[in-house]
């Protein structure tokens, strides 16, 4: 379970105080175990600036984030990824290019633990496991275990980096726009295995989308930001019956003109 | 055969086969880490100095390698600490650390009573190798160049077969990823800190490593040793990839073991060459520096004129379209 209570942050570009872009403004969030949490806002809506501030790649100005227990704001963004598994917009960011498949994967699994000198990085029987692991994702990715990452379409290298978040499982896992970079039929492929991968390990997940519609589908809960707020919520059946004309109706109301079409139109 | 061309053919080796070691340091900070570590062009002289200095003092040959080895290692975590501490970025930091290394040098030389510390009869790790070989019937020539090749050729060796070993280990994957992806790195756990540590202090030992056998093989160390081995260390590594094939990390290292022998090969023609030119031997550096140009420049000419005929063909093989469209 993650408790997010009062958080704040506030960016200086350029030491100006006119320009402070204040990026979270108070934000109050609790994810249950089980919870499939999508986020959707306009762009500078805090959105991603929440999702990194938990991932420990900002530090929050105020508020606390806790995790199980375990208050997160005592640990950097590398001893969080024990806990936090992530994966990102780019589909170049979450895997390395030039190494292979394999390669990336025993990196994954391995994830938060302190890499040893005395143990091989390969082994015949982690193939073995991997092999096991992808064959029923129907991905071909089992054929390609030695193949370097670089040559993977951005769908492969997306559902890699799913797999490499959850491969050691993790007690979170934030999804920053996963599929926004894919073609549409790419994009569903990835969200159906991130559906997939999600509700049978039973992982809680925040995930920020560009589609209102996937926000809707997808998930037990949504949220959605403005100005550094969260200003809507719902889960469960209110959230199903949602439409995306609803949501765009309350963007209106919040004054967030800021929508980028794709948020509608996708 | 006649003595100078014996010469010509087996001076390179022992040269060739110490630059591997120089070229392997150099490899690790700027391919596998992504850094451009320029401490290599006062940290070479500090060591060759240092090296000569301890032999005279009376150390042991193979005392004064170690030594090398652990303060290269030092010099290597500094510069990192440097740039990751103090947010030095990392090319200023090496120059620092460059400094820093190349005043201990003169330091040394300084304590030799100002003049560059030469070994002449004083032992070293080949001593005892040519004694054998000279015992054994063996011409001196002989002896000397066999002594060499067979320690040199032995430490390293022993360094790309731990290397080899080294980076399938967890922590060497997880310094690969490191210079490879520092937000994958990190989202997967790996403190990308301790990583660039590791691995500067490992690249700037092995350089040390080739400092101490360069000044204990040409039997002296100055305070100008390190000029050009950045370039030195950067050829020989795209010279390496430029020629030979290097798609795996296990290849990639013998792409550079072979680039090694290749540049010194062509070192040594270009120095021949010089002798018809007069006043030639001044522009080596010229030539040196041409040679990096070319390695680097070659392989991406020759990429786009294979890309541009692809390109070609597939205009070609493209059917005209059709006139309903």
């Amino acid at each position: 379970m993650l408790q997010c209570q009062n958080l704040y942050k506030t960016f200086h570009p350029d030491n100006n105080p006119l320009n402070d872009k204040k990026a979270l403004q108070g934000v109050n969030l609790t994810i249950h175990d089980g919870d499939f949490v999508a986020v959707i806002g306009g762009n500078g809506s805090g959105k991603t600036t929440l999702l990194n501030c938990i991932a420990g790649v900002h530090r929050p100005d105020k508020g606390s984030m806790i995790l199980d227990g375990i208050n997160l704001r005592d640990y950097k963004e590398h001893q969080r990824a024990k806990w936090i598994g992530r994966v990102f917009q780019d589909p170049m960011q979450g895997t390395i290019a030039d190494i292979s498949l394999f390669e990336n994967l025993a990196l994954a699994a391995k994830r938060g633990e302190k890499p040893s000198p005395f143990r091989w990085a390969l082994s015949k029987k982690k193939k073995a496991d991997f092999l096991a692991l992808l064959k029923p994702l129907g991905l071909g990715l089992e054929d390609r275990l030695d193949a370097k990452i670089g040559s993977f379409s951005g769908g492969q290298r997306q559902s890699v980096t799913l797999l490499m978040a959850t491969l050691a499982k993790p007690k979170l896992l934030l999804l920053d726009e996963h599929t926004a970079a894919l073609d549409p039929k790419t994009a569903r492929t990835v969200m159906e295995l991130t559906q997939k991968i999600v509700t049978e390990n039973h992982i809680p997940t925040l995930m920020i989308t560009h589609n209102m519609k996937d926000a809707i589908k997808y998930g037990n809960r949504l949220i959605m930001m403005n100005a550094g707020k969260i200003i809507f919520e719902a889960s469960g059946e209110e959230k199903q019956k949602l439409t995306v004309e609803d949501l765009v109706g309350k963007f209106a109301k919040a004054g967030d003109e800021d929508l980028p079409d794709a948020m509608i139109l996708g | 055969m006649s003595f100078e061309l014996l010469n010509f053919f087996f001076s390179p080796l022992s040269n060739g086969l110490i630059f591997v070691l120089l070229a392997l340091g150099v490899f690790i900070a700027f391919r596998v880490l992504d850094i451009a570590d320029l401490s290599v062009e006062g940290l070479f002289p500090f060591l060759t100095v240092l090296t000569c200095y301890l032999i005279r003092l009376g150390w042991n040959p193979l005392l004064a390698l170690l030594l090398c080895f652990v303060l290269g290692a030092v010099s290597g975590a500094l510069n990192a600490a440097l740039s990751l501490y103090l947010k030095i970025p990392p090319l200023l930091s090496g120059i620092i650390m460059m400094s820093v290394d190349l005043s201990f040098a003169l330091v040394f030389i300084y304590y030799n009573g100002g003049s560059p510390t030469l070994l002449g009869n004083y032992p070293t790790l080949f001593n005892w190798l040519s004694t054998l070989f000279r015992l054994a019937g063996l011409s001196t020539f002989w002896a000397v160049i066999l002594s060499k090749l067979i320690v040199v050729g032995a430490i390293v060796a022993l360094i790309m077969v731990f290397l080899y070993f080294f980076f399938g280990t967890e922590l060497g994957l997880a310094i690969r990823a490191s210079g490879k992806n520092k937000q994958m790195a990190r989202a997967n756990g790996i403190s990308v800190k301790a990583m660039t540590m590791i691995g500067l202090a490992l690249s700037s030992a092995l350089v040390a490593l080739a400092a101490s056998l360069y000044a204990q093989a040409n039997l002296g160390g100055t305070a100008q040793d390190g000029q050009g081995m950045i370039v030195i260390g950067l050829s020989i590594i795209f010279l390496g990839e430029a020629i030979l094939p290097h798609h795996t990390f296990k290849t990639h290292l013998l792409a550079i073991f072979g680039g090694s022998f290749i540049y010194w090969y062509i070192i040594q023609l270009l120095i021949k060459l010089m002798d018809y030119i007069p006043g030639g031997s001044n522009y080596l550096t010229l030539w040196k520096a041409i040679l990096l140009t070319l390695v680097l420049a070659v392989p991406y000419l020759i990429l786009q004129i294979k890309k541009q005929r692809a390109h070609k063909k597939e205009e070609e093989s493209d059917a005209p379209m059709p006139e309903s469209l």
